[in-house]
């Protein structure tokens, strides 16, 4: 392993489209809101350094493709991560129902054990007028406590008025600290890429 | 009530000389092409823009010329129906109409000629040309016209000039002449010749509140079969302008085919009318125009809407024009497009916009395409116009900058290229006054453009020559697919082809090439982008809605785009068109972004629409935007593996510090680098990856590796590597060097047989994971 000093934590956030992780995103990294940013494709990266208990760690958020379809990435991209925050928008009630689906293929993907990996379940545009609300509080927080024994940190937010999301990101930095120390050995097992292209190169030279 | 819908001899009298108030065409960027953004005004304004051309006719009032038919009363016009008969008058107007057209494009050719040299000697002796247009702005654009040296005017100008005294003697001898199928006009150019009548014709009829209750005005055509035709023509020409382009052509056609059955014979003959067209959107609208208004250099031309809705309305306009001719009789006399050849190669059947293919007339196309080049660096185009423009997250463009660009393009530039119109919309208005800048890099860009267009032009001459390919031939193809790959003769052609595209395909040829390169032009059906649009029924809720989610996030800083830009109606059709053609596919991110990008070249949206399905279809690999993105997906480990192979040093870095590669290239991939690059890499790649295919994709990766060597090694974060090379819109790569290393230093290496062995390996290797 390289020298690093720094700590560094990888937070792959999930959703449906359009819920508002990149705009959560850009609103902790660089205070500000745009309704201008582009459709995710694949996934994008920000960086942030964070002070958590007077320890100085660098923040690697993987924002991710919301489409049904770049789920199937998900062992690209959720390869080492350290927590996952999952958004939905609380005044969609079928991107609330999602929740689960991503937190399911999350695990499923990276083999994680369901009790400790740390999740934080993000009600997003709580600006939003409140009769527009399809997901209440009470049904967000009854979903969390149903899944006994698991890891699951639960937050309403507003990204286009900053509404919680520092504290958001606090605490994910904290569950993601926590999380760290397995990291290691989750790094030196997924080494697949490695596996990948050896018998790659083999099989090719067999054909040449 | 003015009897405006006689036709034609509105567009004689009041098109090239009525001096319209100048009020911004520009209708707003929040007028989409689904409204009703074509006002009459906006049309006349736009044939307006050809008037500097009769500067000697332009003092005379609307009144005193001849032809001016459409002030008449109504009497008067019938009288004249029954003295002459319907026929005979249409035809004669239809005559003048012709005939006055190729008296523009005489002048039109004599003015760019003119500019040409001018741009030569600014050029030569090391004048700044803006600094020249600057000035020239400031002077009355009449001066700017030739009117001592007046080309070779056709024999017949007696229309022209209006010297004689009296309406009616001069439409007396007029028709007296024997009718004779003009010679020097090409049957082909004919029908283009009639399109401005016609747009006129809409525009008055449609000034004119509520025109089919206007008897008279129909009664201008005589048989009732006509007058029928006509009046449906109007409507449908109004429906047309209430809505968009495509789909009037059918009310057209239904209307006209209800109207007259003998017009299925000519229907043959009306696709091929329309597929010429199709294929030549963007040379099709006002040329001329553009050249006077930019000669003024009033920046704000027409806007995106306009020209694209002329465009459209060219095929529309045409078809049933030509329909409406071959009712009016002409017995079998042939005013149907697929007639004869003409017998004079050259004269102007260039008409009023580009609207033929240059292949009709390669010697004066090319000057057209060089005095372009001169005028307008592409590198303008490059940087600023639309495709500086696009999705560079980090640099928004302000106003002043779109608005020097705007201003840098010289003469011709602005308008034949809706594009930057389309780019610039209505942002620009009240920018008008801002101090021209233009640095020496442009004008170095400029002449490389210049050259390559030159180089260009060479290669399609000699093509033709070789071939003996006539106008009638190409049928507005450049005439690729007649490089052939086979033979001795038939590599070098396209080795040769393919340097000529490395240095970057010119931008006026651009679309054409890119239609034919990409094959995608075979896939052109006529009626199905409309069919596919006008479907209601389908199931397709989760593509609408995610598309609809999308469009208004695609390309956020580009004007025509950007959350309410005039492109995104455009850009959602073409992809809902996409999503039904293709229900397993449907849509996918990433295709969202290629469209829009198509669309800053594509006026016309159905030659985007048939890019994006040639894309998908023909030039990547199956399964790319499949559900499971399969091909995709299997792509990064194949590029990977290249990476290992020949960047191994890159690859060991990335590894050291747990990057995953594929996170980032996959993005590359599936937006084909049109959001992940500068734009004007973007579209030079798109240059080589419809020549050289898929493998494109590949060795551009691997050339940004390589090229980015230094910061990649120099980064000693994975995080700073994502944040790097997630994010390089902005960085500024030599484009020349950068398309010539991806062109040839992995054509070895990176096949699509090697690309295909480790695809397939991939692939297993996915799969097996998945099952695991």
């Amino acid at each position: 392993m390289s020298a690093q000093k720094r700590v560094f934590l990888k937070v792959v956030i999930l959703g449906d489209s359009g819920v508002g992780k990149t705009c959560l995103m850009n609103q902790f990294v660089n205070q500000k809101f745009s309704r201008e940013y582009k459709a995710t494709i694949g996934a994008d990266f920000l960086t942030k350094d964070v002070v958590v208990d007077d320890k100085l760690v660098t923040l690697q958020l993987w924002d991710t493709a919301g489409q049904e379809r770049f789920q199937s990435l998900g062992m690209a991209f959720y390869r080492g991560a350290d927590c996952c925050v999952i958004v939905y928008n609380v005044n969609n009630s079928k991107s609330f129902d999602s929740v689960e689906n991503w937190r399911q293929e999350f695990l499923y993907q990276t083999s994680q054990d369901e009790c400790a990996f740390p999740f934080i379940i993000v009600g997003n545009q709580i600006d939003k007028d409140a009769s527009k609300r399809a997901v209440s509080l009470h049904r967000a927080l009854d979903y969390c406590k149903s899944k006994h024994g698991s890891n699951m940190i639960h937050f309403e937010a507003s990204a286009k008025e900053n509404t919680n999301v520092t504290d958001l990101f606090e605490t994910v930095s904290r569950l993601a600290l926590e999380n760290e120390s397995s990291r290691d050995d989750f790094v030196n097992d997924f080494s697949e890429p490695l596996l990948l292209s050896k018998p790659l190169n083999n099989t090719s030279s067999c054909n040449c | 009530m003015q009897p405006s819908v006689s036709d034609s001899s509105v567009y004689l009298s009041s098109a090239p000389t009525k001096p319209i108030a100048s009020g911004s065409v520009a209708t707003g960027i929040d007028s989409m092409p689904s409204k009703v953004d074509i006002t009459p005004c906006d049309l006349l304004e736009n044939s307006k823009s050809s008037a500097p051309l009769f500067v000697e006719c332009n003092q005379e009032s609307l009144h005193s010329i001849p032809g001016s038919l459409h002030l008449v009363p109504d009497a008067s016009i019938e009288r004249l129906i029954e003295k002459h008969g319907a026929v005979n008058l249409l035809r004669q107007l239809a005559k003048d109409v012709a005939e006055r057209d190729s008296f523009i494009s005489d002048l039109k050719f004599h003015f760019e000629s003119r500019e040409y040299v001018f741009r030569e000697l600014l050029r030569e002796h090391g004048l700044d040309p803006v600094l020249a247009n600057t000035k020239l702005s400031q002077r009355h654009s009449a001066s700017f016209f030739p009117s001592s040296q007046e080309p070779s005017i056709p024999e017949n100008p007696s229309s022209l000039t209006g010297e004689k005294p009296h309406l009616y003697a001069r439409i007396d001898s007029a028709i007296n002449e024997p009718f004779t199928p003009s010679d020097r006009l090409s049957p082909s150019s004919l029908v283009p010749l009639l399109k401005l009548p016609a747009l006129d014709h809409a525009v008055s009829s449609s000034s004119s509140s509520d025109l089919p209750s206007d008897p008279n005005s129909a009664s201008y055509i005589a048989s009732s079969k006509q007058k029928a035709s006509s009046l449906k023509l109007t409507s449908s020409l109004k429906k047309f302008y209430s809505w968009t382009s495509s789909s009037s052509l059918q009310h057209t056609r239904e209307n006209l085919h209800d109207s007259t059955s003998s017009l299925r014979d000519h229907d043959p003959s009306l696709l091929s009318s329309s597929k010429f067209f199709r294929s030549s959107p963007r040379c099709s609208t006002p040329s001329v125009s553009s050249t006077f208004v930019s000669a003024t250099s009033e920046p704000e031309v027409e806007t995106y809407s306009v020209s694209t809705k002329n465009s459209s309305s060219n095929k529309n306009l045409r078809s049933s024009l030509s329909k409406l001719l071959s009712t009016s009789n002409l017995n079998n006399k042939p005013l149907s497009l697929s007639s004869t050849a003409p017998s004079m190669p050259s004269i102007g059947s260039v008409e009023l916009g580009n609207m033929i293919p240059k292949e009709t007339q390669p010697p004066s196309m090319r000057n057209d395409w060089k005095d372009y080049l001169d005028n307008n660096s592409k590198e303008i185009l490059d940087q600023f116009g639309f495709l500086q423009k696009r999705p560079s997250h980090d640099t928004p463009l302000c106003p002043e900058d779109i608005k020097l660009n705007q201003k840098q393009t010289l003469s011709f530039y602005e308008s034949n290229y809706g594009l930057v119109d389309d780019f610039f919309g209505n942002e620009l208005d009240g920018l008008n006054d801002s101090p021209l800048l233009l640095n020496k890099k442009d004008i170095l860009l400029d002449m490389k453009e210049s050259t390559r267009q030159k180089n260009w032009s060479l290669f399609f001459q000699r093509l033709y020559k070789k071939y003996k390919i006539t106008d009638e031939d190409t049928i507005g193809l450049l005439g690729i697919s007649s490089i052939g790959v086979k033979g001795r003769h038939g590599k070098k052609r396209w080795h040769k082809f393919r340097e000529l595209v490395k240095n970057g395909v010119p931008l006026c040829y651009k679309a054409k090439v890119w239609l034919e390169c990409s094959g995608a032009y075979q896939l052109h059906s006529p009626g199905y982008y409309e069919e596919l649009l006008s479907r209601t029924d389908e199931v397709e809720s989760a593509s609408v809605a995610q598309i609809d989610m999308d469009i208004n996030r695609t390309m956020a800083k580009n004007v025509f785009f950007g959350g309410k830009g005039p492109g995104i109606p455009k850009l959602r059709r073409i992809l809902v068109a996409y999503s039904r053609h293709n229900p397993h596919i449907g849509y996918c991110q990433g295709m969202n972004v290629i469209g829009a990008f198509l669309l800053l070249l594509y006026a016309s949206e159905e030659d985007a629409f048939y890019m994006l399905m040639s894309i998908i279809e023909n030039v990547l690999p199956p399964k790319y935007f499949t559900p499971d993105l399969m091909t995709s997906r299997a792509d990064q480990l194949v590029l990977k593996s290249f990476v290992k192979e020949s960047l191994p040093e890159i690859y060991s870095h990335l590894e050291l510090l747990g990057v995953d590669l594929d996170a980032i290239s996959f993005h590359w991939f599936l937006s084909v680098y049109t959001d992940t690059l500068p734009t004007n890499i973007s579209f030079r790649i798109f240059d080589m990856l419809f020549c050289d295919g898929y493998v494109c994709l590949f060795r551009v990766a691997l050339t940004i590796l390589k090229s980015l060597k230094q910061q990649i090694l120099a980064c000693n974060s994975s995080s700073a590597i994502y944040s790097f090379l997630s994010d390089l819109v902005q960085y500024s790569f030599q484009p020349d060097s950068f398309i010539k290393e991806a062109a040839d230093r992995w054509s070895k290496l990176v096949t699509e047989k090697s690309i295909e062995r480790k695809r397939n390996l991939a692939i297993s290797s996915l799969n097996l994971a998945v099952n695991y």
